[in-house]
Formats: structure tokens, C-alpha cells, sequence
């Protein structure tokens, strides 16, 4: 893993775990496996402090733990996984998901599960009621069935999927497995077992609660913690993780689409997201291509809204088919036409299009015609560049050199002769699509860190005024409860001055910006990762 | 080859050293460009002073009698000016949602268990914002305990969390104790519950040696002493701590620390 | 009575007069006559005859041959340049003539030499003579910008030469192939837009998109805006920038020969097209097009904290 991967991971343990838990992580992270001894030996960090930190690590799933060795003494290792930390920078995407295709309630049990990284169904059903309900009108609850169903439709859309069971030393009485057999060191998948995706039965009847205003705060606190709640509803022991490999199967489908919106037309895009569809349950999602569906069946499948003529279907697949991105591939002739959608080169052609777009920002142009162009040829001479760009000598020179300072281009000596002699060797300019994107995607990291340390750069340095502004609110909050006169309220308000205030919201405006940003630049990284991860198994 | 890489890596020397204007020779009087022209020359000399080169200059795009991009005469600044401004952000609905939902996950981990406070110095004197900040404290949320069953055994840690009025213990998953020792007051229920819980936890136990080993360590590890616990006996050894992940209490949330970022 | 004036017929068989009556015509038209003007004014001639008189004219050094885009040209000898050549001597005259053989093409030095199997340094110094005398000149090709060619003074010289359309005395002319550029993106740009107006059928739509690129060049030709005759193939180079600007997409299709524009039995297809990504995450901020990205790190003099693209995109 690179430096920049360990610092982006860095960032995000800090942000939402807190400085002990970064230290804890980053170690384990440059470190490899390790022993616990070993941890707080070498991060200095109290023991249990660490301890803390890798049951949150384990918690959230950012950490495994095994014994390396069977039998008695062995110590247990820790191991610690970038891209599962990387994953928070998504997070927003995932929630946000949950909500478009299950409403608030979906939102809320993603972001729950999230939060929380691993919980059982029923836990997860009660939190979520109790907090719709907080936000509904007086005298309205939320019925916990509404929540479970919510939960097992996530769930028989995978989005959803059953923890793998864990051996811990705790668990060895039983007669699962027989103490000889070491706890395997890579965690199988979570798919590998027959009931990931089972909704278990649970007994859940009820609403949720709202906490009862103006109770002291006692009451409240007890209101929130369900765990007092002595019920069992039958899912003891049977925890749920949130599976970001079908969100991200849901995102390649939906920048498919998009893609298919923009270089074609809406319709078009409609019977792509329509066979896309189709295929969710029987694709792999390793697989190159969708399994072939017959136009007939894609006409049936066709959203109703989408009133088009048979013949008229078959234009357009005939269309998608000879667009050069090849977004449709035919599969052969029987019901009408075999389609298969193209996922690999979608996501190859997508990822084109990303470094093709940063070149064109970046150095304008004309350097973006000269990037396309070695993309398209391969291998060019200095003066075929010239010649096929049609920009001069002079500047094609600076552009290429520039490109190649870079690492976006490359050159290559093909010798004409044996011996390599440079008066006799083709000097060839190209661009190898797969690892410039991995480089991209190393800017990438590094930029959402910046982001970050620019965003916390910025929290810093007003921290003064913030916790200025944060204590008159507490005094605002305080004087309100306990009933005190307009003047009071206003003598305080105005304790922040103009400009403070002005500062505050340029701080805010500045803070928004950074955290959008970040957004966006996961967009990029999600195309390139895909692309990456894409070559690796087609 | 290497006359062709040499050729390129003087050139692009040149046009790094220009981006950076530092020179890359030691001799301040000496200027970049002036070390491809010397390179250039070099090899003019090891055609024996015949004026060729060993390379084919057009191939390589360097002709001569061109000029070497005009030298600076004075560094260039840190940051050079930046033609091409980024495009702008999208906005929009979806934009400003997953904005607001990004900001209230970042704030709502602060406040859960999961975000671990390092050890908190003691303060000698209360101060007046104290007041203010265990308010904030006590919207903390629940009190995690992990389900041990998936935890490595060595990860619990002997702790015992000292009375607060008013607040009833937690108990870890796996009891079944009632929740109607509220009445009583704290540091019975506690012992009660304590007891009760051992007893069980003592037939759960395996008495491998392995177990009692490691129990010994962890005791070790204990004694060595953080200044957070509380000075409590330990009455009975439980190897699953009761309130495990608290809200930072007794961890002294009172200091300053968590006041580095306003929750956006 | 009246006198009858008997037009003297011309002696067909008199080669000496076709050869004057053709000087008569060129001094007539002295910017050249062609093949069909003296066919025009002589019909009976044969054209074995009227070949015969042209070649003897012009081994005769009286007759000048040029050659323009409609074909070849018969011009009356410069006298003054006739005269000129009276003081050369034979190796003059040879290189002279190898020259004007290259035509608007020219030649360069070393092949004169091989022509006329002249030492070189004979060679340059009847260059140097012709040049001053003003019958030939050298015009650096552009091909290889340190030759030279020779040619004839007055000649235009060709394409090839010159760098066609898009060099202008030497200097690549970046403005009007951008100018060109942009014109032909218009242009299919407007046709795929009413191709998509015109709801038709999807199929239909783009057929209709496409513009081969005979149709574009026609469209160019006819915008008046190159003063220089632009040929087809010429259009399409410009509209392969177009392809790797990534605006525009190409199609091969079958043609029957003959149809207008087809080359080989082939035709190419053009179509104005959308990009398939927006602009990404990445340039929509400072660091993805920061020129100082791979110097800046947390703690150094260029930093995210003191980095001023980040201040001044921030505060835009």
C-alpha cells in the first residue's frame, strides 16, 4: 500500500474515531499483521487504550484477527485492511442510496449500521423505529414491522448480508470446529456461508418511542438505551454488515446509464438500465458481460412509461450496438437478437474518459488532442504527433515533454538495428491506459487527504471563535430552558460581533466546499478503482 | 540509450529546474539551460570534434540552431500562476444532500462510544467552561458493550466504573439480569449485579490452563497502573467488563481536547 | 470588277507556319496557350502535327511548357530571358534545363548533380549565376526545412513543397486550422441537431446525422474563408483533429465508384458527438490541475494549509 493510501486511511480513523484508534490503525497498517503486545509495544499507546481501539477497529470491520498458529500460546494477530477504512469516504453515497430506493427508512438503517459498523436486526429495527419516530408528528409512531420490512427487503437485495460467524477462543466449547484447526487467517466471505442472506426470525412487535421532553435527563439517557430493554427477539448472536459490493455493482449500473444518457439518448439509457435490471440477480459481479437477454424479453421487460414500437426497440439495441463504445453487444440471433451490456468496457471506456478529462483541464486543449491521439494510434513518432494533431513543431515538442515530466506519456525505443543505435532506433510516444489511471487514482488519494487537512486547517485556525460561538449557544440553550427575558437572550446574541459572524460564515462556506469536494473527487475514484479492479479478473 | 535518456533527463532537468527556479548546479552562475548546452556539447566532443552527434537530432526533436526555451533570470515563485481554474462543483439537490449527510456522520461518530478519547490529563482547577462542556457530554449516546463472542478474549480489560448517582449500570449482552435493581442504591445494585454476574460468568468459564494464563497476564498488565481507574478493589476477577465503552466520562472528558473541531 | 480576295490556305503540310502561327498565338495570349486553343484555331491540324510543332518549338528553347491545375501550358519564351541564357555556356544550359524539368516540384542539388553528372562545386556556382540572373530560385521545402529546391523563377511552386494549405512561407498556420476546426464541428454539430429535431425514427436520426466529407468539404469551400484551395483530403485531416479532440465519430462505408465523393470504392462518415462524462470529480478542484501537486505535502512550504490555490478557490 502507498504512502498516500496510509495517510488518506489516517485521516479518516482520526475524523471518526477519534487520535487513538489513527494511531492504533496507521500502525497496523504500515506494520502488517501483529500481536497485541507487539501493538503497544511500538505505538507507545496504553494498553487499554488499544485494546479499545481494536475492538472498534473489529467492530467496523476495518480488522481481522487469527491465530497464526494452532494450539495453545499462540497469539492472536491483528490485521488492518485499507480499503474497508477507504470505504468511509463513501459513505454519504451509500446512505443516500438507501434512502432512493427504500425512503427514510432505508437511509436510516444504512447509516445506523454504518455508524454502528455491525448490529443485529432486531437492535437495528428498534433504533431506527425510535428515531423516525422522534421526527413524526406528536402522537405518531413508527410500527417496528414497517422497519422490519424495510430491513428484509434490504436484504433480499443484498445490500444487506449476515456477519460471517466468528470463532473466537470464547466460542471453542462448542463443537463447532475441533480445537486442532487453526482459525483460518484470510476471513472466508461473508457469501461463503449458505445463510448470509437469511432474514432470521424475529419477534418483534412494537413502536418506536419517542424520549419524553422535559423529563430530566436521566429518563432520557434510559430512554435511549435500548440494551436496558431485557427482550430477546430470537437473532441473538446474528449480526449485519452493510455489503458495499452491491452498492458498488449498484453505482457501475447507474454510471453506465448515465453514460448511455450522455453519449446517446434517454431512451437508449432506459433499455440499458432496463437489461441491467434484468441481469442483477445472474451476473457475477466479476463478470465481463451481462448473460444474454433476447430483445424480446426486452421489450416485455420495458417500463411502461416507455411506450416504443417493437421494431422501434430494435433500432435502438441495433444502435447501441454499432455506437463505437460498444456499450451493447450481440450475442446471437434467437428472440429477436441475444444483447449482452458490456460492463468491463463500459467501466474501460468510462475510465478513458476520466484521464482524457483531466489531461484536457490540466494542460488544455490541444495537449488533451495529443493525449487522445496515442491512446487511439499507440505508438507514434515525434512527427506523426505533428502531422495527425496538426499543432506546430515547436509546440508539439513543449506539449509531449510536458506530458512526459508527467508520467501521462511515455516513450519507447524500438531499435531498427541490433545494436541499438540511437541514429537508427524509432523513438515512439505512447500511453498505457492502465497504469496512468492507477497514478490517477494515487492523485486522487492524496487530494482527498489534502482536502481534509486543508478542511481541518481551517476548523483550527478559527477554533477561538468557534468555541466562542459554541459557548453562547450553550448560554442561548441554558437561558432559554430555564425561561429567561428577550433582552437576556438578545445581551448575549450580540456578545458575537459583525465581523465574527461574517468570519463564521466564510468558515462554514469554506467547510462546505472541502467536504463537497471530497464527494466528488470519490465520484473519480470509484470509476478508476472499478476500471482497476475490472482488469484484474476480466 | 543512454545518450537518448541523458539527452531527455537534461532537458527535462531544464524544464523542472525552470518550474522550480532553483539551479540544478552548484555554481549559482551557471544556469540550468547552460547544463544541457554543456551536455549537448560533451557529446560533440566525443564525436572527436566532429560536429556530430551520436543520435539522430531530428528524431530526438531537437534541431540545431534552435534555442533553448528562454532562461529565467530570477527564480520562479512558489506557486506559479495557474491558468486553468477547476471547474465548478456540482451543486444541486443530490449534492447538497450527501453534503449534509457526510457532516452529520462525521458529528455523529464524535459522540458515539466508537470515538475514543486519548488519557486525560487531570485538571487542578474547574473551570467555569466546565459547565458547559459536561452538558455537552451527556448527549452522549449509548454505552457499547461489545458481544464478546466475537472478540478475541485478550481484548476485554478488567475495569470497574465508579458510582454516579442516579445512573443504573449497564450490563453486557449476554446477562439476563432484570433492570429492577433501580431503586436500590448504586453501589449495592452494583455489588448485587456484580456477584450475580460472576457466578455466571464463572460456569461459562473454561478452566483451561490457557485461560488462566492469560487472565494472569492481562491482571499484570492491570497492575502496571493507568492513572484513569479509579482505585477500586477488585473484588472478583470477571474477564467480561460490565460498561466497557462508556461516553467518556470517567475518562475525563473534561478536558479541551474534543473542543478541536465545531461538529459541521 | 471586285478583286477577289483568295485567302491564302495554309500550307497543311507546312510545319514552319503551324510553328509560327503558334509563336503568333502566344505572343496573342502571353500568359500561355493551351493544347485546345491552338486545337481551336487550327481544327484541321492533325495532332500528331500539331505535337510535332509544339516540341520543336520548345527543343528549340522558344516555347516555354508550364503546367497549371486545368493542364499544360505553352508560353512564349521570355526574350529576355532567351537572351539571358545566350551568354551561358552548354553546362548552364544543361542544369538550366534539369531544372526546368523538375517543374513546380523542384530539385534539389545533389540530384541535379546526379542528372547532369556535373562536379558539385560546378554545380553551385552556376546556381549562384542563374539565381543572380534571376532564372531561378530556391525555395526551402518543407519536408525537410534545411533543404532547399530549385526551381524556375517565375514558377509557383507545388504543394508538396511548400506544405500545402496549411503553411503559409514556411509558417505553419496554427490559427486557420483552428478556424477550420471549429467550422467543421459547427457544421456537424448543426446537422446532427436537426437530424435530432426532425424526430424520426432513431435509425433514421442518425443516418441523417452523418455527413460524408466530400458534403463538408463542399460546406467549407463554399464559407469562402481559405485563400487557398482546400482539397479534400484536406478536410478530412482537419476533421481527424476533430476525432481526437473527441467531438466527432467516423464511419466507413461501402460506395459504389462514382458516387460524388467516394474514394475507392469507400466513403467517410462524420458525425458531430457528445462526450460521454462530464468533467470529473478530480479537475473540479485545485489539486487535480495543481502544477506544484507532486511538491506539496502537510508540514512543507507548499502545503495544503498554505497552499494559495486552495485560499483563492475557496473564497471564489
Amino acid at each position: 500500500m502507498t504512502a498516500q493510501e496510509v495517510r488518506l486511511c489516517g485521516l479518516l480513523l482520526q475524523e471518526h474515531f477519534g487520535e487513538v484508534v489513527e494511531k492504533v490503525g496507521t500502525h497496523l497498517l504500515k506494520s502488517g499483521a501483529q500481536n497485541l503486545r507487539a501493538i503497544v509495544h511500538e505505538t507507545g499507546v496504553a494498553l487499554d487504550l488499544v485494546k479499545k481501539s481494536l475492538c472498534v477497529l473489529v467492530q467496523h470491520g476495518a480488522c481481522v484477527f487469527s491465530s497464526r498458529r494452532k494450539g495453545a500460546g499462540s497469539p492472536t494477530e491483528y490485521l488492518t485492511s485499507y480499503d474497508r477504512i477507504l470505504r468511509i469516504l463513501r459513505y454519504p453515497r451509500y446512505i443516500y442510496t438507501g434512502k432512493t430506493l427504500y425512503g427514510d427508512t432505508g437511509e436510516l438503517i444504512i447509516e445506523e449500521l454504518l455508524q454502528r459498523g455491525h448490529m443485529t436486526m432486531s437492535s437495528i429495527v428498534k433504533t431506527v423505529a425510535d428515531r423516525l419516530t422522534q421526527n413524526m408528528e406528536e402522537g405518531c409512531s413508527m410500527d417496528y414491522n414497517e422497519v422490519s420490512s424495510a430491513f428484509s427487503k434490504l436484504v433480499e437485495t443484498h445490500f444487506l448480508q449476515r456477519c460471517p460467524p466468528q470463532k473466537t477462543q470464547a466460542s471453542d466449547n462448542s463443537t463447532t470446529t475441533t480445537p486442532s484447526d487453526p482459525v483460518s487467517t484470510t476471513q472466508s466471505t461473508p457469501e461463503s456461508f449458505p445463510d448470509c442472506y437469511k432474514v432470521p426470525h424475529v419477534t418483534l412487535v412494537g413502536r418506536g418511542k419517542r424520549p419524553h421532553p422535559g423529563e430530566d435527563g436521566e429518563d432520557q439517557r434510559n430512554a435511549k438505551r435500548p440494551k436496558l430493554d431485557p427482550e430477546t427477539h430470537g437473532d441473538e448472536g446474528i449480526y449485519w454488515q452493510v455489503n458495499f459490493e452491491r452498492f458498488h455493482l449498484h453505482f457501475r449500473d447507474q454510471a453506465i446509464v448515465s453514460a448511455v444518457a450522455n453519449k446517446l439518448d434517454q431512451t437508449s439509457s432506459e433499455i440499458v438500465r432496463t437489461m441491467l435490471r434484468m441481469s442483477e440477480v445472474m451476473t457475477s459481479p466479476t463478470a465481463t458481460c451481462t448473460k444474454p437477454l433476447s430483445a424480446n424479453e426486452i421489450f416485455r421487460a420495458l417500463p411502461p412509461s416507455y411506450n416504443i414500437a417493437r421494431p422501434i426497440l430494435d433500432q435502438y439495441l441495433t444502435l447501441l450496438v454499432d455506437d463505437p463504445m460498444e456499450f451493447v453487444g450481440k450475442a446471437g440471433d434467437s428472440g429477436g437478437g441475444m444483447f449482452v451490456v458490456n460492463l468491463h468496457r463500459a467501466l474501460a471506456n468510462l475510465a478513458r474518459a476520466t484521464i482524457e478529462s483531466v489531461v484536457q483541464e490540466r494542460f488544455g486543449s490541444r495537449s488533451a488532442r495529443i493525449f487522445r491521439l496515442l491512446l487511439r494510434k499507440r505508438h507514434l513518432e515525434q512527427k506523426q504527433v505533428e502531422d495527425f494533431a496538426m499543432i506546430p513543431a515547436k509546440e508539439a515538442k513543449d506539449m509531449l515533454y510536458t506530458l512526459l515530466s508527467q508520467n501521462l506519456v511515455q516513450l519507447q525505443e524500438v531499435p531498427k538495428t541490433p545494436d541499438f543505435a540511437p541514429s537508427r532506433t524509432f523513438y515512439l510516444y505512447t500511453v498505457n491506459q492502465l497504469p496512468t489511471v492507477r497514478m490517477l487514482l494515487q492523485n486522487c488519494y492524496k487530494t482527498v487527504a489534502n482536502l481534509i487537512e486543508r478542511r481541518l486547517f481551517e476548523t483550527k485556525e478559527s477554533k477561538r471563535l468557534l468555541e466562542k460561538s459554541q459557548r453562547i449557544e450553550a448560554i442561548l440553550a441554558s437561558l432559554q430552558a430555564s425561561g429567561a427575558e428577550p433582552e437576556q437572550l438578545t445581551e448575549v446574541e450580540e456578545m458575537i460581533t459583525a465581523t465574527e459572524k461574517q468570519q463564521l460564515d466564510s468558515l462554514r462556506l469554506h467547510i462546505n466546499k472541502l467536504d463537497s469536494a471530497e464527494n466528488q473527487v470519490d465520484e473519480t475514484i470509484f470509476l478508476l478503482e472499478s476500471y482497476v479492479n475490472s482488469t484484474a479478473t476480466s | 540509450m543512454i545518450l537518448w535518456e541523458q539527452t531527455r533527463a537534461a532537458f527535462l532537468c531544464l524544464r523542472r529546474a525552470q518550474g522550480r527556479g532553483r539551479s540544478i548546479l552548484r555554481n549559482p552562475e551557471t544556469r540550468a539551460d547552460d547544463s544541457c548546452f554543456l551536455f549537448l556539447k560533451s557529446e560533440v566532443m566525443a564525436g572527436h570534434g566532429r560536429r556530430t552527434l551520436s543520435f539522430n537530432v531530428d528524431s530526438v526533436g531537437i534541431n540545431r540552431g534552435d534555442s533553448f526555451p528562454p532562461s529565467l533570470q530570477q527564480p520562479t515563485p512558489l506557486f506559479p500562476v495557474m491558468e486553468q481554474k477547476p471547474l465548478p462543483l456540482a451543486a444541486g439537490e443530490e449534492a447538497e444532500y450527501l453534503l449534509a449527510l457526510k457532516q452529520e456522520f462525521r458529528g455523529a461518530m464524535r459522540s458515539l462510544p466508537s470515538f475514543i478519547q486519548p488519557a486525560a490529563k487531570h485538571r487542578d482547577v474547574e473551570r467555569y467552561s466546565d459547565k458547559y462542556h459536561s452538558s455537552e457530554q451527556s448527549e452522549r449516546l449509548v454505552i457499547w458493550t461489545p458481544d464478546w463472542k466475537r472478540f478475541p478474549r485478550e481484548l476485554g480489560i478488567h475495569m470497574r466504573k465508579p458510582p454516579r448517582d442516579g445512573v443504573s449500570v449497564s450490563v453486557s449482552h449476554s446477562t439476563k439480569v432484570q433492570s429492577s435493581q433501580k431503586k436500590k442504591t448504586v453501589k449495592e445494585k452494583k455489588e448485587v449485579l456484580l456477584k450475580l454476574e460472576s457466578l455466571e460468568k464463572k460456569e461459562e468459564q473454561q478452566s483451561s490452563e490457557e485461560e488462566g494464563e492469560e487472565k494472569k497476564k492481562q491482571e499484570e498488565e492491570e497492575a502496571e497502573g493507568e492513572e484513569e481507574y479509579d482505585e477500586e478493589e477488585f473484588e472478583e476477577e470477571t474477564d467480561y467488563i460490565m460498561s466497557y465503552f462508556d461516553n467518556g466520562e470517567e475518562f475525563g472528558g473534561d478536558s479541551d481536547d474534543n473542543m478541536d473541531e465545531a461538529i459541521y | 470588277m471586285a478583286e477577289v480576295k483568295v485567302k491564302k490556305e495554309p500550307n497543311l503540310t507546312e510545319p514552319v507556319d503551324t510553328e509560327n502561327r503558334i509563336k503568333e498565338l502566344c505572343q496573342q495570349f502571353p500568359q500561355g496557350i493551351t493544347d485546345q486553343v491552338i486545337q481551336n484555331d487550327m481544327p484541321h491540324l492533325e495532332p500528331q502535327q500539331r505535337a510535332m510543332a509544339i516540341n520543336k518549338l520548345l527543343s528549340l528553347g522558344q516555347l516555354d511548357l508550364l503546367r497549371n491545375s486545368s493542364g499544360l501550358l505553352y508560353r512564349l519564351k521570355d526574350s529576355v530571358s532567351a537572351s539571358k541564357m545566350k551568354g551561358s555556356d552548354n553546362q548552364e544550359k544543361l542544369v538550366y534545363q534539369v531544372i526546368e524539368d523538375a517543374g513546380n516540384k523542384g530539385i534539389w542539388s545533389r540530384d541535379i548533380r546526379f542528372k547532369s553528372n556535373l562536379p558539385l562545386t560546378e554545380i553551385n556556382k552556376i546556381l549562384k549565376n542563374l539565381e543572380s540572373k534571376k532564372l531561378i530560385k530556391a525555395v526551402k521545402s518543407v519536408a525537410a526545412s534545411k533543404k532547399k529546391v530549385y526551381m524556375l523563377y517565375n514558377l509557383q511552386p507545388d504543394r508538396s513543397v511548400t506544405g500545402g494549405a496549411w503553411y503559409s512561407d514556411q509558417d505553419f498556420e496554427s490559427e486557420f486550422v483552428e478556424v477550420l476546426n471549429q467550422q467543421c464541428f459547427k457544421f456537424l454539430q448543426s446537422k446532427a441537431e436537426a437530424a435530432r429535431d426532425g424526430k424520426q425514427s432513431p435509425m433514421v436520426q442518425r443516418n441523417s446525422s452523418f455527413a460524408t466529407s466530400h458534403e463538408v468539404w463542399k460546406y467549407i469551400s463554399e464559407l469562402g474563408i481559405s485563400k487557398v484551395d482546400l482539397s479534400m483530403d484536406d478536410i478530412e485531416t482537419i476533421l481527424n483533429t476533430l476525432i481526437y479532440d473527441g467531438k466527432v465519430e467516423m464511419t466507413v462505408i461501402a460506395a459504389k465508384e462514382g458516387t460524388v465523393g467516394s474514394v475507392d470504392g469507400q466513403m467517410k462518415l462524420y458525425r458531430g458527438v457528445n462526450p460521454v462524462l462530464q468533467a470529473t470529480g478530480l479537475v473540479k478542484t485545485p489539486c487535480g490541475l495543481c502544477p506544484v501537486f507532486d511538491d506539496c505535502h502537510e508540514g512543507g512550504e507548499i502545503s495544503p494549509s498554505t497552499c494559495i490555490y486552495m485560499t483563492e478557490w475557496l473564497d471564489f
